[in-house]
């Protein structure tokens, strides 16, 4: 209550100044009359009286100010006073305040960058209900080293559990062939189990969701469109609901459109459209064609994740009873593991953003420094103003209150700056995002980026605000008013917090420095890692047959073959081939395979091999060279010869050591025929640049194990210009048959690397950013130190110093900082560079030559930064400097 | 003893000026006039202390302001006790008892 009054007191002064001033003024002169009134009785006359009063009393102005200065409507206005005072000295100051407030708009605007998009990936919850119960189980079979439930898993967990309140079954990244709308597309589908949304706590924008019957083998053929495909390809049209969309030659019913902000729970796949999982409603573990699907839970209330595993895991565990031997030996040691799903979907972005985030807040760290010191600069020459200050009155309080608001003038306009900075790069920046940030939701400046710049906004006030007042707290006043007091004592007065200030900043560069220097060399370690084929020139198309018009194998490598034919008639085309792996996909296949000669393993438990089928000129297209033995041949393409081609590292790895070629190796497992192998290849990093080449076969293609198929075409010219040409070919085989994946092979490896590219690109700028803050801070500071100087070089050259004395007096200056600065960032670095390890490839996070170059980049530009001042100190008159003693 | 006006002992004065409200609302000045008057002019007030206080009971809501003529047809600013401000006058009344009494005590002690 009475909180409330003094705060609506307080504001009715605040507001009607005038009026209350007013009163207190005729409050007061009231009082003065009736005193002055009682003297007239004693006989004074009325003047004489007002004067006796005004004696005693002092003048009432001071009684008005005491009683004025008393409230926090007081501390408000002198508050404002202070703002206004400052803005003002800004404007007397562009330059001071054009520096100062670019730095900090630098700082503040990368800062709130880089935290938009931690708050976009890491920290907003995931756009589900309630998304902390939501939960992703997963099970882990070392045998077979993979990580996969079988659906009859799930149908168990599903039914039996205790701790969930319901589970939902899903499969992603399934390419399906939509036909019938506008020309043939390829679009991304999964599949969910009927209550896979409501799991998530999501309901659709349009229509409804599976019902329970659709999710049953041989239940009707219903899709859930997602808002994109809804506008791309139907206009967003209202009516689509029970219209029906042929995909992959089946035609499916449309039951509902999702709403825009859904986002699929997957770390890589952006569905156009979910199928209902139609998976068989008993356990069954002896039935054929058994599926991996992945599983999401919404975990019961205040059930933990250890209750949940357990649960899970004793569920497994009981199933194995009414599994067949075979998979129970493979199951043997199997791992139940639940991660939160948040956690799942952008875990591992967490170590680079971390990073950038780090780095960007050195970056922020610095630009506080060097306004810091341009502020210590600045309150150096004001000691005077702030010195008659005090001289007149004003408390230490007062005059630290004065140069905090100067401070959160500065910063406020510099944030304001900065935090438009952030909505123009974040527009700049978005399109050129790594998909793994840009497919976690809309990078935007919402209410925690707001927070979290106007968080940094004031600590960066606070840093370099509070120095310069804490020295100004304390003024010597009569050493200040002293007539070139300033030139005595005040180069020593603040030459140890500049000192510092400046070793902060050094040290901060070189750390940075250190980690976008290891960046960088790993990139380049990267990039020049060679692929195992030559990617230039080189175009590559894909595209999928459906079952629906091609079930047979002759059907679609009649199709290949026909593609082949016409593309070898185009000009320009110097060779091709066709596979159906291209390199730097997402996905690769593999296959079991035995040696001949070793006994056979249990069911299930055969090793993998990734394995592909290519053309005959498949090997001389991507030029990856036959080492041993020889390619494919026309013949091999016959459906009785069993030859194939092996990998180097498959080869070494598996294939006896004198005579590799000598056993037969036989693919898909039990009953498929042994094949000869033939030749030895080079290897391919099909799996990516930072992935060591696995073992691969390669076996003739026949159409039989994959509908997928891509064709590379090498050219003698930029091979962009072929793509018309090669999508004309397709479309003149089969007008309805979509193609995607027009790439050059160039594009493929750079777009593989463009996480790691970002990175170092991010901290390349920020390392950068810092190094020229750092150059500026030291430069600013030697400057000054030779400033204030100059009477004292002048003397010393009078006296008989060399210019070479007089460099060495101001470089040394300089080397001090950086014999400080040098040992502390490498301290820092080692300290902090470990967490780079994953985001390294090839370089340690000690690397030496790092760590040199960085150090020799820093002390070459700190010095060029001391050795400007130098020369001028150098070129000091003394008759000039000891004219103005 | 000596004639010449006394400090005021440190939170006192805030309970004077309650107290003298509690016998008649009056103004600024002639809350002066009285506390001098009562302690037989030991304890004078300085008008800035005095509208502090006065600013101060008021927002706190111990007494309540209102414009009157006085006397001879001037206007000041009467004050008067609230309900809250006779609760705090009796309390703080209450405490300095008290501290009076411990206070002689332990003077006395010999």
């Amino acid at each position: 209550m009475s909180l409330l009054r003094n705060i609506s007191r307080g504001l009715r002064s605040l507001f009607r100044k005038e009026q209350v001033d007013r009163e207190l003024n005729e409050e007061m002169r009231a009082y003065l009359e009736m005193a002055a009134a009682e003297k007239v009785k004693d006989g004074l006359s009325h003047r004489e009286a007002l004067r006796a009063v005004r004696l005693e009393q002092g003048t009432l102005e001071i009684a008005k100010e005491i009683v004025r200065s008393a409230g926090w409507v007081f501390f408000l206005e002198t508050c404002w006073q202070d703002l206004r005072f400052g803005l003002r000295m800004l404007r007397k100051n562009p330059g001071f305040a054009a520096v100062a407030v670019l730095t900090l708009a630098l700082g503040i605007g990368a800062s709130t960058t880089i935290f938009s998009f931690v708050n976009t990936a890491l920290l907003r919850p995931l756009p589900y209900h309630d998304p902390s119960r939501l939960v992703w189980a997963d099970e882990f079979m070392p045998h077979i080293n993979d990580w996969a439930v079988p659906n009859p898993e799930y149908t168990n967990w599903s039914t039996h559990n205790h701790t969930f309140e319901a589970m939902a079954a899903y499969d992603e990244g399934h390419r399906s062939n939509l036909t019938g709308v506008g020309d043939p597309e390829r679009i991304e589908t999964a599949r969910v189990t009927a209550n896979f949304l409501s799991v998530l706590g999501v309901e659709p924008a349009l229509g409804r969701v599976f019902l329970l019957g659709e999710d049953r083998p041989g239940g009707p053929l219903a899709a859930l469109l997602a808002d994109s495909l809804w506008h791309s390809k139907f206009g967003a049209d209202p009516g689509i609901l029970s219209k029906s969309i042929d995909l992959d030659g089946q035609t499916y019913t449309v039951i509902g459109v999702l709403p825009p902000t859904f986002r699929f729970p997957s770390k890589h796949e952006v569905p156009q459209c979910l199928l209902a999982f139609q998976l068989p409603s008993k356990v069954d573990w002896a039935a054929q064609g058994l599926v991996g699907t992945r599983v999401i839970g919404r975990l019961a209330p205040s059930v933990s994740l250890n209750q949940a595993s357990a649960d899970l895991a004793t569920l497994a565990l009981q199933s194995n009873s009414v599994i067949p031997a075979g998979l129970v030996r493979v199951r043997d040691g199997l791992q139940v593991q639940l991660t939160p799903l948040h956690e799942k979907l952008v875990g591992n972005l967490r170590p680079a953003l971390l990073v950038l985030l780090i780095a960007v807040l050195f970056v922020l760290l610095i630009a506080c420094v060097n306004v810091a010191n341009l502020q210590l600069v600045r309150s150096a020459s004001r000691r005077k103003e702030l010195a008659v200050r005090t001289a007149i009155g004003a408390s230490p309080l007062r005059l630290t209150q004065q140069l905090i608001i100067e401070g959160a003038a500065l910063a406020a306009v510099g944030g304001g700056t900065g935090l438009l900075l952030a909505a123009i790069s974040i527009r700049l920046v978005c399109s050129s995002l790594p998909g793994a940030i840009a497919q976690t939701g809309v990078i935007s400046i919402d209410g925690p980026v707001l927070l979290f710049a106007f968080t940094i906004t004031c600590l960066a006030s606070i840093l370099f605000g509070l120095v310069p007042a804490f020295r100004a707290s304390k003024p010597d006043v009569s050493d200040a008013l002293k007539e070139g007091g300033c030139r005595t004592t005040g180069v020593y007065a603040y030459r140890g917090y500049r000192g510092a200030l400046v070793v902060v900043e050094f040290t901060l560069a070189f750390v940075l420095l250190i980690g976008s220097g290891l960046l960088i060399r790993s990139f380049i370690r990267l990039s020049n890692v060679a692929p195992g084929f030559d990617p230039t020139n080189v175009l590559t198309v894909s595209t999928e047959l459906p079952d629906s018009k091609y079930s047979t194998d002759l059907q679609r490598q009649t199709f290949f073959y026909r593609i082949l034919e016409r593309v070898r008639g185009l000009p320009a085309v110097s060779s091709f081939g066709l596979t159906t792996q291209l390199p730097f996909s997402r996905s690769q296949t593999s296959s079991a395979f035995l040696i001949e000669g070793q006994p056979e393993p249990p069911s299930g438990t055969a090793p993998m091999v990734f394995n592909s089928d290519v053309s005959s000129d498949y090997f001389q297209a991507m030029r990856v060279p036959v080492l041993t033995g020889r390619s494919f041949t026309p013949d091999d393409f016959k459906p009785s010869s069993h030859v194939i081609i092996v990998s180097a590292t498959f080869a070494r790895r598996f294939l006896p050591a004198g005579s590799p070629l000598s056993k037969r190796i036989r693919l898909h497992g039990p009953g498929k025929p042994w094949s000869t192998a033939v030749g030895i290849v080079g290897d391919v990093h099909y799996a990516g640049l930072n992935h060591i080449s696995d073992p691969q076969v390669y076996a003739p293609y026949s159409g039989e194990n994959s509908a997928f198929v891509s064709l590379i075409i090498r050219s003698n010219q930029d091979p962009r210009r072929l793509a018309p040409a090669a999508r004309n070919q397709f479309l003149a085989v089969d007008p309805s048959q979509p193609i995607f994946g027009i790439a050059t092979m160039q594009r493929r490896i750079d777009d593989s690397v463009e996480t790691p590219r970002f990175d170092m690109t991010v901290l390349a700028i920020f390392g950068s950013v810092a190094l020229v803050l750092a150059a500026v801070g030291i430069y600013g500071v030697i400057s000054y130190f030779v400033s204030q100087r100059t009477h004292e070089i002048g003397v010393r050259t009078a006296l008989g110093a060399a210019p070479s004395d007089v460099l060495r007096l101001v470089l040394g200056e300089g080397f001090l900082f950086i014999t400080i600065g040098l040992p502390l960032g490498l301290a820092g670095s080692l300290l902090l560079t470990r967490y780079l390890v994953t985001l390294l490839y090839g370089v340690r996070p000690t690397d030496p030559l790092t760590i040199i170059c960085a150090a020799a980049l820093l002390v070459l530009v700190a010095l060029a930064a001391c050795y400007v001042p130098a020369r001028r100190a150098v070129r000091v008159d003394p008759m000039e400097a000891l004219r103005y003693e | 003893m000596s004639d010449k006006p006394s400090d005021l002992v440190q939170g006192t004065l805030d309970m004077l000026i309650l107290k003298t409200l509690a016998l008649e609302p009056t103004h600024g000045y002639g809350i002066s006039v009285r506390i001098e008057q009562m302690s037989k002019g030991v304890f004078r007030l300085n008008a800035g202390s005095l509208f502090l206080a006065i600013q101060r009971l008021e927002r706190d809501g111990l007494i309540e302001g209102e414009w009157k003529p006085t006397e001879n047809n001037r206007r000041a600013k009467y004050y008067a006790l609230t309900h809250k401000g006779r609760k705090r006058l009796d309390n703080e009344t209450r405490e300095w008892g008290r501290q009076v009494a411990a206070i002689a005590r332990i003077l006395e002690a010999s």
